[in-house]
């Protein structure tokens, strides 16, 4: 097998995995094991056929359509070994252990009803996101990545954020749990809105071009 | 180089940034339940590291010119 189709296959199950890894990041859905591997199969399947260089190039003494297909199968054997390595030990699925594992969920005080173990869990959940979005502006703005009006802008934001999640915690100590709830999901909808504003921001550098 | 090929790095990197941070969080909470912290206590290391983080980005951002 030639080092291009190689080279395909490990990009394509290493696209995979971030592709997966992402929805396991930021979705709040966990991809099972073994969709993630059924994704990548194909992910790396679909990049050996589309990268050029003939089958009988990988296997020169080919000279039948029957052995021809043998490689071909061949080929397809070791995508799906990629994919299976790749995806599930980078990926971090469920069942898998991956690397870059998704946890498993915080602990909520038990003294909670079930409505308010939920309305914790969502203030923990965006507490999270609002932690790792704070630390992304500080590196970037350290990085004189971003200018000091966008870093601020996003500060504002996020600041905004914080305060409703203050409140949605006030209001569950207090027992409003669908007030909590309510409130904590709302919050995590536009963190999660934030992030993808922030991913799609240009660095001032590129926007000066 | 291309502005929109600047747009798309930017966008994976900070998405990339953006789920290190979040993995890096969980665990610092993980270490913390091993350690035997309580649910409550988990809680209120949340909000602590949120507000610790807030202030070291206002910082930086208060460092930049302009």
């Amino acid at each position: 097998m030639n080092g291009k189709k190689i080279s395909a296959q490990i990009a394509g199950g290493a696209l995979a995995s971030i592709v997966v890894w992402l929805i396991n990041a930021f979705s709040g859905v966990q991809v099972p094991a073994e969709v993630a591997v059924a994704f990548g199969t194909v992910f790396a399947i679909v990049v050996t056929l589309i990268v050029p260089g003939k089958m009988e190039d990988d296997a020169p003494e080919v000279v039948s359509k029957s052995q021809s297909g043998f490689a071909m199968i061949g080929q397809l054997i070791v995508a799906l070994i990629f994919a299976i390595v790749v995806v599930v030990s980078v990926s971090g699925c469920s069942g898998a252990g991956g690397f870059l594992r998704t946890a498993e969920p915080i602990a909520v005080p038990t003294s909670l009803p079930e409505a308010g173990k939920a309305a914790q869990q969502a203030i923990n959940e965006a507490n999270i996101a609002l932690t790792a979005a704070y630390r992304v502006i500080g590196d970037n703005a350290e990085a004189g990545v971003w200018t000091k009006g966008q870093a601020q802008g996003y500060m504002d934001k996020v600041n905004g954020y914080s305060g409703q999640v203050d409140e949605a915690q006030a209001a569950l100590d207090r027992g409003m749990w669908a007030t909590a709830a309510s409130q904590a999901a709302l919050v995590n909808q536009l963190i999660l809105a934030l992030s993808k504003e922030v991913a799609s921001q240009a660095r001032k550098a590129g926007t000066q071009q | 180089m291309n502005p929109i090929v600047w747009q798309v790095a930017d966008a994976v990197l900070n998405l990339v940034a953006l789920g290190f941070q979040r993995e890096a969080i969980l665990t610092e909470i993980e270490k913390k339940q091993a350690e035997g912290a309580t649910p409550e206590q988990i809680v209120t290391a949340l909000h602590a590291m949120r507000d610790a983080a807030k202030a070291d980005a206002q910082a930086k951002i208060d460092k930049l010119p302009g």
